[in-house]
């Protein structure tokens, strides 16, 4: 989203959804952020695939880790995937809920556009889910050149 | 990576942590991007006074300043990261970077409404936000209050607990002063996003509350 005034990788309509597994400064093993990413491949939901942790994702449609890597742990390891805001509700309400099987914590990142009135169209869903959108954002301010003009 | 996005602390607090961030694009090729950036870095120049922190994720490690601004004036940057405590002169120097044109990504991390406020003063509108949703799962895990303020502000977690701890022990013990002990935890993060004014604010609190 750093970029997304020139790359247009979230549109309108879109959400981009970031599960930052173990953080902050707990650590996190590779069996819990299977259990996350598991809950998440039923919906099936795409993975972002130039995240570091999609190499480690050997079966996209169950979700399921390499074996070998699972008893390892790591400091942290972001989960990213692009899905509908039609489709948000359910796959945060999701997440909600696999929060409660795992022995980590995670921060969790909701992007989106901005709508022309200033408001946040995922905040409301978020809610709705089962959240509290904390006050901070990182926000990009438009003025990268050349600006993505969405079709 | 969203190393500046979960920071904790009240509204008031957050009121005076604002992280200036600007990047290009990988992707999206802009002519003459890493001189752009140099321009950036002299543009932030003009407010080197009024910086908690700032840097370009490439720290010189001798045992001096993690970054020198006339250095990073002449380096290639790949992110350029500026620490302000007083908005105005986040909106000072936000202004000058629009009116210079130069087609870099721009991001603020801070409280969303103020940013927001920051944006439509010089007439910019934000384009797209990350949000915090906050932290889930076993979260007794986590440290708590203050600790946890001065851990955050360091998305990588490169501010340990047990440092903070010991630097309120040191406090405590008349070793040092809450701002140099600020200091001392500023240079564990590479990034220079770290707030040293919020964190020495922090410290003393809690040194007093021991």
């Amino acid at each position: 989203m750093k970029t997304n005034d020139v790359t247009g990788r979230y549109p309108r309509g879109i959400a981009g959804v970031g599960i930052e597994m173990g953080r902050p400064g707990i650590s996190t093993s590779f069996k819990d952020l299977q259990t996350v990413v598991m809950a998440l491949a039923k919906w099936g939901v795409e993975f972002e695939p130039n995240n570091p942790l999609a190499a480690l994702i050997v079966d996209k449609k169950t979700g399921k880790i390499n074996q070998e890597v699972l008893n390892e742990r790591v400091l942290s390891a972001i989960i990213e995937f692009k899905i509908e805001i039609n489709r948000l509700k359910e796959v945060l309400e999701t997440i909600k809920e696999v929060s409660k099987r795992i022995d980590t914590v995670f921060s969790l990142d909701l992007i989106s556009r901005v709508d022309a009135d200033g408001s946040i169209p995922t905040a409301a869903i978020a809610i709705e889910a089962g959240f509290t959108p904390r006050p901070n954002t990182k926000t990009n301010v438009g003025l990268g050149r050349p600006l993505f003009e969405e079709a | 990576m969203t190393h500046s996005l979960h920071r904790r602390g009240t509204i008031e607090d957050l009121r005076e942590d604002y992280v200036l961030m600007i990047k290009y694009s990988r992707d999206v090729k802009i002519e003459g991007a890493e001189d752009k950036m140099r321009q950036a870095w002299e543009i932030i120049s003009h407010y080197e006074q009024d910086l908690e922190n700032f840097g370009n994720h490439e720290p010189n490690w001798d045992g001096n300043e993690l970054y020198n601004m006339e250095e990073l004036k002449k380096v290639n940057s790949r992110i350029i990261h500026a620490v302000f405590k007083d908005r105005e002169k986040l909106k000072a120097c936000l202004e000058e970077i629009k009116n210079k044109d130069l087609g870099l990504s721009v991001l603020i991390s801070g409280l969303y409404d103020e940013v927001r406020k920051v944006c439509l003063e010089i007439g910019l509108e934000p384009h797209t936000v990350n949000q915090s949703l906050g932290t889930h799962g076993k979260t007794e895990l986590l440290p708590e209050g203050e600790t946890l303020e001065i851990h955050t502000m360091c998305g990588h977690a490169m501010i340990s607990p047990n440092l903070i701890g010991h630097m309120v022990k040191e406090i405590d013990e008349g070793n040092v002063s809450s701002k140099d002990a600020a200091k001392k935890l500023r240079r564990m993060c590479d990034c220079a996003i770290f707030n040293p004014y919020r964190a020495e604010k922090l410290l003393t609190k809690m040194s007093v509350k021991d």
